[in-house]
């Protein structure tokens, strides 16, 4: 079975690998079912309405809605880091109005 | 019994015909069987993910499209998926017993011969029971089944010189696994 590799140097090492495809030969018998399965599995296959099997434990809708909250957690966190700033920014320039409006003292 | 070839049955199985179905069943499901028996190490087991192979097969069959792709490689599909999930859920290695080995042999052998033939095979068995799944795949589809690289490569999603090439690492690591005594044992040496 394996002509395909046929080198000269290689000779007992492919002995051993020939003997090796023949115990596999030998260890490998063909098996048979039991009569009495095979029929009873026909009936049941021919005759019978085929069972319904529940759909495997799907995870598809749990990593989508856990994807859509992280997204939802990430936009929040980040306008209120923006609300966070624009409220700084805001206070700061009331701030420098309220002081270029005070009048200054003469010295 | 009406006899079908099996783009016929394929054909009236997708539109319900269950005896049709009934037809594919019975020349599959000894190959079937024997595939998955020596996946799983014993006959229970082995019977009952036969019957889930064609119940699935049932189910689907109206999906089943021929692209090149035989019929019962693509059995031998969800047969290697069951019997993956099977092997995932079981959390185990397969073991084949000694009992089990001496049914497989066939009457009227010579029972000391018989045995120690029995007990060269248990090792062989041993070992390959810890080869990767797709390697033990190959060796039963080749040794059991008899197919072609060709038919092998179809079933296993792999060019024909991608199973030549598995086939032949696959034995080196066989021969490698195998106790120096047990190799010239298992060899006859």
């Amino acid at each position: 079975m394996l002509d395909w590799l046929h080198l000269p140097w290689e000779k007992s090492n492919m002995d051993d690998l020939d003997g090796l495809e023949s115990s596999l030969e030998a260890a490998f018998r063909p098996v048979e079912p039991s009569p009495e399965f095979v029929r009873d599995l026909r009936r049941r296959l021919v005759n019978f309405p085929v069972p319904v099997t529940p759909a495997p434990d799907s995870r598809v809708p749990l990593y989508i809605a856990m994807t859509i909250a992280s997204l939802l957690s990430g936009v929040a966190i980040v306008g209120f880091g923006v609300w966070i700033i624009l409220a700084l920014v805001g206070k700061l320039q009331s701030h420098e109005k309220k002081v270029a409006s005070t009048p200054k003292l003469a010295l | 019994m009406p006899e079908f070839n099996d783009e016929v049955a394929l054909s009236l199985s997708a539109q319900g015909d269950r005896q049709a179905f009934g037809s594919l069943y019975e020349r599959y499901v000894g190959r079937i069987f024997s595939y998955i028996y020596y996946r799983t190490g014993n006959q229970h087991d082995a019977e009952d993910l036969t019957a889930r192979v064609f119940y699935r097969a049932l189910h689907h069959i109206h999906h089943y499209q021929q692209r090149g792709l035989p019929f019962s490689a693509w059995l031998y599909r969800i047969a290697h998926n069951l019997v993956a999930n099977w092997h995932r859920d079981n959390s185990r290695r397969p073991e084949v017993s000694l009992d089990e080995c001496l049914w497989l042999y066939q009457p009227g052998e010579h029972p000391e011969g018989m045995l120690l033939q029995t007990e060269e095979t248990e090792r062989l068995m041993k070992v390959l029971h810890k080869l990767p799944p797709d390697r033990q795949q190959l060796l039963i589809l080749k040794f059991v089944e008899h197919l072609s690289n060709v038919e092998i490569g179809q079933i296993m999603g792999r060019t024909e010189g991608a199973v030549k090439s598995l086939y032949h690492r696959t034995l080196l690591a066989l021969r490698d696994d195998l106790e120096p005594n047990d190799s010239a044992k298992c060899l006859g040496v």
